[in-house]
């Protein structure tokens, strides 16, 4: 493993200045006719009471603390803010480096362009955590970083700084590479075919277990042995397949990414604990071998066989609601864009859910959230309201 | 599906508006639609009428949009708002007489042109980018269909101002009927052909035929100013008188081609002809003589031969664009230098376009009316080319382009001089309403000086001059040169009894100027793309001072240039820099290393493909490891190589030399941050575009910029945070291929708000610094060669020239 010199004065100083202002202690009482903890039933009324950017007390019966604010929704909603396990917003310079195949040193964490609009339109749709993750074109990508999508300043945004390892267990990294009758450079980039993918997936996770020495290996490492989470792109019932053979090989609990055809291998997804975060789900084209409606619900589906599913990919509510519409049950559809993938990135702690101790992300909704006319009042981050129809918080949304 | 449409993303969703906003709130106010003041009064300014009562010192009255009195000493009526504007210049609303501004990308894009268009109906009222323009003191612009093909339809003048609809812009709607010769075509058998069809066009309907069937079969019934109203489109046209009777076209379809050219025959709206070359000229010139048509003529980039017939009939004639970076296209490819003193010369009544492809970049009007004032003409033309001359040629003037009582109240009112674009406006009016009202920059302190030095100089001698720039300031100085070297300089100093004193007056003394970043067009001979890391190239071995590049930064003031290697690689190699001028021309073969963040050093092929791949290879550098060379080369090559690529890592991480990194994006410039303050390298930023969040850290870690060029497609805010930048007191150069560019930009920043010291001390010892030049270049000490340049005023106004360039004590001349 590479270990860099690090000047510590000149570090610290780097990271005064990105620390930005501190925010004042602030003690607020959030009220409202509906309040949806995820982590529990439903409050009807009930109250989140917010101090200094983190919840406090939940409940139904809790008193507004001498000097605290009081902010009352009236028959509006709180949620969680939502959290998307896997995104590409804010990547900068290329999602992957091309130049090799095994890059798990690739860290989005340090190419982050904080001002991509992406980010705001991820907050307008209700999004407060988002994992940024490297692309499909490597076979080992990199690690993810979660970050928060508003917020003064960089170091406030960042929830995890090298959350998972992502591979690709599919055709993408066979991409723009061809077999050569014979070499005409000294480099030719491999795999060519999906098997050369899940070979240099094997040789690789051999390599690292047998204690080789390859480049950023301590990351594959860490992956392997269970300590960081492990995200594997996998789409059709082949590459699902794969990763269930790959990790009962080597002992692996990996969570499955955009699992289209999820639904052809739901029993075996449970029963090996896999967790699939699925990419966006779509109304306007029929995905899947069988190209009929049923795939519309693939989340449902996935979530009757007993598979933890998170939706992904930006437009949560959008698809939570379409999830909901073609068969996923209420209770789930709002788990899948909260809890599910705030536990499957292993952040659980921080945010997903509106319990004591959490980040004090919020919506507030003016209806039911799986109502496809509720509009969003607001979204809260790290304690902070950014509101959705006044045009003059422009300046608040900088980094 | 979005079910709500959210506000707050569609306005912050273009990150541009939220960051313009963001400055403006701080700095300037660009008004909001306001309820039209009653009553305004401008008080104390100098006023040029651009009528016969010539330049006055006094008041302008505006009521409901128009100027109702101007004089020396008006009583304020009242209840009148009164503004005082001591010390400033108002000048009519600038006027560009060939822009884009307003026109929808389609528009612009138009190929298929035909004599029925109307500009008016490729017209966007609701873009915004007439803001920019307005800050600069344009209030009208012509716009006209693209030039592609012989006969293109109706241009228009149009207002710069907030609109609710295309009817409130309009200043005139039939300004002028569009033609073109020889914009495509490049044989003069090929242009005759284009001529002919015009000529016919002509021909039939002053014969009171329909004009042959070229282009006109409509599919549509053809625009006309009724339904532009809002009326329905139908297939009856106007009940217009002659209309409905041509050969050939449905009897409801009235005949628009006919009808605009019946216009221009009765001389009602002129044809205005693009033309380039002689041929073309002619020809457009002889239809004056045919069909006794009124004629405006554009561009004349090549008048040749044609010329005496040009000033033999006065053809008004519109040209431009006369500050133009990069390559010009293939019809004006052969423009002499002195074209635009010869044609304006020999012509009529001529006018100044920006021939702006964006409709943005009319905003740098004033940097075309420097660039023309530069290249030789009379600044009181050139102002009335943008105003009153513009305004008669587009036959508008019974409105604006001048001021006196009756006018439209369309004003702009400079901080200084209106020609020079380094001075800010402080007030734009159009129809008596504030468009722009802003409070940056400084007045500029210098004027054109003439200036009398003989040719070649004694071997000591001393200048004096009121304006020598020191420390960024221009004082009275008088400067001792011998043995081509400064050997005094002070208000006051002794200098040998029989030596020459040259008194330059009001001309100004600068050192030599610095090019902070200039390729010289010597990019591809000094990219060698085979590995990432070329840290071993240097750029200086490469260097052609005699290259045309070289000799147009020289005549135009810059003497010494921090030479780059290409940017394709992320470690490029070494930066060196010329002297240019001078017996030898190496200043200083080595001082600073080049490295790429920017995506020009990003392939597919070879690592880094990727920002994070190029920050690990730089973060392997600085640290030491540099990686084994994989060109097939004996081992003791590779080994030379690989330590040649160490040494010259080490001399930059060591700070021996600067570093000049690449990046321009907000996550390039975090990137290269974040290796700053790991490396602790003495570094500055080359080409940085989103820097406004991270002016605390750029200023915290002593980094330097050096500014790439601002282009006509540019937006202000690149100015804006240059301008913020340096409020903070981060240094700042400038980078660009020539010296107009150079200068340009420096300009610009100035106008947005830079302080001018620090503007000037960019061009001269804080690039050096920047760049991490010898102690000492390029700034007036003693000791040092006396490399000097010796303006008619400040470079930074672009109407300056540099009217000698002295390298080592000796007046350089450009014919060598």
């Amino acid at each position: 493993m590479k270990r860099r010199t690090v000047k510590p004065s000149a570090l610290a100083l780097l990271a005064a200045l990105l620390l930005g202002a501190a925010h004042a202690q602030e003690t607020v009482l959030y009220k409202a006719s509906r309040v949806e903890p995820i982590t529990g039933p439903t409050l009807s009324p009930g109250q989140v009471l917010v101090v200094d950017g983190k919840i406090r007390a939940i409940g139904s019966r809790i008193q507004a603390p001498s000097g605290a604010q009081v902010v009352d929704l009236g028959d509006g909603t709180l949620m969680p803010g939502l959290v998307d396990a896997y995104n590409d917003a804010g990547l900068a310079g290329g999602t992957n480096e091309v130049t090799r195949e095994i890059t798990p040193g690739f860290q989005a964490a340090r190419v982050i362009d904080w001002k991509d609009r992406r980010f705001r339109e991820a907050l307008s749709q209700g999004t407060t955590s988002l994992a940024i993750s490297p692309g499909t074109e490597n076979v080992v990508s990199g690690l993810s970083c979660v970050v928060k999508t508003a917020g003064r300043s960089a170091e406030s945004r960042r929830v995890g700084e090298s959350t998972a390892l992502l591979i690709s267990l599919c055709s993408d990294p066979t991409r723009r590479n061809s077999s050569r009758a014979r070499p005409d450079s000294i480099y030719v980039r491999q795999p060519t075919n999906r098997m050369g993918v899940v070979w240099m997936l094997r040789s690789t996770f051999d390599q690292v277990r047998r204690g080789e020495e390859i480049e950023s290996g301590e990351w594959l490492a860490s992956a392997l042995s269970g300590e960081r989470p492990m995200f594997a792109v996998s789409r059709t019932m082949h590459d699902l397949s794969t990763l269930l053979t790959l990790s009962e090989e080597f002992e692996l609990s990996p969570v499955a990414v955009g699992g289209q055809e999820a639904y052809q291998l739901a029993d075996r997804l449970a029963a090996a604990k896999v967790p699939v975060v699925l990419e966006r789900l779509t109304s306007h084209q029929l995905q899947g071998a069988e190209r009929t409606e049923l795939v519309w619900n693939l989340a449902g589906r996935l979530a009757k066989a007993g598979v933890q599913v998170s939706l992904s990919g930006g437009q949560l509510l959008e698809q939570a609601r379409f999830a909901y519409r073609f068969g996923l049950s209420a209770e789930e559809a709002l788990r899948a864009i909260t809890l599910t993938p705030a536990r499957t990135l292993r952040l659980d702690d921080r945010v997903g859910s509106l319990a004591v101790g959490r980040d004090a992300d919020m919506l507030a909704l003016d209806g039911d959230p799986l109502e496809f006319t509720t509009a969003i009042r607001w979204v809260m981050v790290n304690g902070k309201i950014y509101e959705n129809q006044k045009g003059d918080s422009r300046g608040e949304y900088d980094l | 599906m979005q079910v709500r449409r959210f506000r707050f993303t569609a306005i912050l969703g273009s990150s541009f508006l939220a960051f313009a906003t963001l400055l403006l709130t701080v700095s300037d106010a660009v008004s909001a639609p306001q309820p039209d003041p009653e009553v305004l009064v401008l008080k104390g300014a100098r006023i040029h009428t651009m009528t016969e009562r010539g330049t006055i010192t006094g008041t302008i009255i505006v009521r409901d949009g128009k100027i109702t009195a101007i004089g020396a000493d008006l009583p304020s009526p009242s209840n009148a708002r009164e503004i005082a504007l001591d010390g400033t210049t108002i000048v009519p609303g600038l006027i560009d007489s060939r822009s884009s501004l307003w026109l929808t990308r389609a528009a612009l894009n138009e190929t298929s042109t035909r004599a029925a268009l109307t500009i008016l109906d490729g017209v966007d009222p609701f873009l915004e980018d007439w803001r920019e323009v307005a800050r600069q003191g344009v209030t009208a612009v012509f716009v006209q269909p693209s030039a592609g093909s012989s006969l293109g339809g109706l241009g228009a003048v149009l207002r710069v101002a907030p609109a609710q609809s295309v009817e409130t812009l309009v200043i005139r709607s039939d300004a002028a009927l569009q033609a073109s010769l020889g914009i495509t075509g490049s044989t003069s058998r090929e242009r005759f052909g284009q001529f002919q069809k015009l000529q016919r066009a002509l021909k039939s309907v002053k014969d009171g035929k329909t004009p042959e069937a070229e282009e006109e079969k409509e599919e549509e019934a053809s625009p006309d100013e009724g339904q532009r109203g809002g009326f329905p489109r139908g297939r009856t046209g106007r009940g217009g008188a002659r209309g409905a009777g041509g050969r050939g076209s449905a009897p409801t379809q009235p005949d628009r081609t006919k009808e605009l050219l019946e216009k221009v025959i009765a001389r009602e709206i002129p044809l205005r002809i693009e033309v380039h070359h002689p041929d073309t000229l002619m020809w457009a010139l002889s239809l004056v003589t045919e069909f006794d048509i009124r004629l405006v003529l554009e561009g004349v980039s090549v008048p040749g031969g044609a010329l005496p017939s040009l000033a033999e009939l006065r053809t008004p004639v519109v040209l431009g664009p006369v500050w133009e970076t990069g390559k010009a296209p293939s019809y004006r490819e052969a423009r002499a230098d002195d074209w635009l003193s010869r044609v304006t010369e020999s012509t009529g009544p001529w006018a100044l376009g920006t021939f702006a492809s964006e409709g943005r970049s009319s905003r740098l009007l004033r940097l075309h009316a420097a660039a023309a004032i530069a290249a030789g003409l009379e600044p009181d033309a050139v102002l009335r080319a943008l105003t009153i001359d513009a305004a008669r040629i587009l036959g508008v003037d019974d409105t604006i382009g001048s001021i006196a009582p009756g006018m439209s109240a369309d004003l702009a009112v400079f901080a200084g001089d209106p020609l020079d674009p380094s001075v800010s406006a402080r007030l734009v009016l159009s129809q008596g309403r504030i468009v722009f009202e802003g409070n940056r920059g400084s007045r500029a302190s210098t004027s054109r000086a003439t200036i009398d030095l003989p040719e070649s100089l004694p071997a000591s001698y001393a200048l004096r001059s009121d304006h020598v720039l020191r420390d960024g300031e221009l004082e009275a100085a008088t400067l001792w040169v011998r043995d081509g070297k400064i050997a005094g300089l002070g208000n006051s100093i002794e200098i040998p009894e029989g030596t020459p004193v040259f008194e330059l007056g009001k001309g100004v003394i600068t050192p030599g100027l610095v090019a902070a970043h200039a390729t010289l067009g010597l990019s591809a001979s000094s990219n060698d793309g085979t590995e990432s890391d070329a840290s071993q190239l240097r750029a200086i071995d490469v260097a052609d001072p005699s290259c045309d590049a070289a000799q147009a930064l020289l005549e135009g003031g810059f003497i010494t240039v921090a030479l780059p290697p290409a940017s394709t690689t992320t470690s490029a190699g070494v930066v060196g820099a010329l002297r240019l001028g001078a017996p030898e021309t190496t200043w200083h073969p080595s001082i600073a290393g080049q490295f790429v963040m920017a995506a020009s050093a990003r392939t597919d092929q070879r690592f880094p493909a990727s920002l994070f791949g190029q920050g690990e290879l730089l973060g392997d550098l600085f640290a030491g490891r540099a990686p084994a060379t994989r060109l097939y080369l004996p081992p003791s090559a590779q080994e030379a190589l690989v330590a040649e690529r160490k040494r010259n890592v080490r001399a930059v991480v060591s700070g021996e030399r600067v570093a000049l990194i690449q990046a321009q994006t907000h996550a390039e410039i975090s990137a290269a941050l974040r290796l700053i303050a790991e490396h602790e390298l003495r570094a500055s930023l080359v080409g940085p575009t989103e820097i406004i969040d991270h002016l605390e850290s750029l200023r915290a870690l002593g980094v330097g910029l050096i500014a790439g060029p601002i282009s006509g497609t540019d937006f202000d805010r690149v100015a804006d945070q240059l301008a913020a930048a340096s409020t903070m007191g981060i240094p700042i150069a400038f980078a660009g291929e020539s010296p107009e560019e150079i200068r340009a930009t420096a300009a610009l920043a100035v106008e947005a708000g830079m302080p001018r010291d620090r503007a000037l001390l960019g061009l001269t010892r804080t690039a050096a610094q920047l760049t991490g030049m010898p102690r000492g270049t390029a700034s007036l000490s003693i000791g040092q060669p006396a490399d000097l340049v010796i303006w008619n005023a400040s470079p930074l106004n672009l109407s300056a020239r540099p009217v000698r360039v002295i390298v080592g004590g000796n007046v350089v001349d450009p014919q060598q």
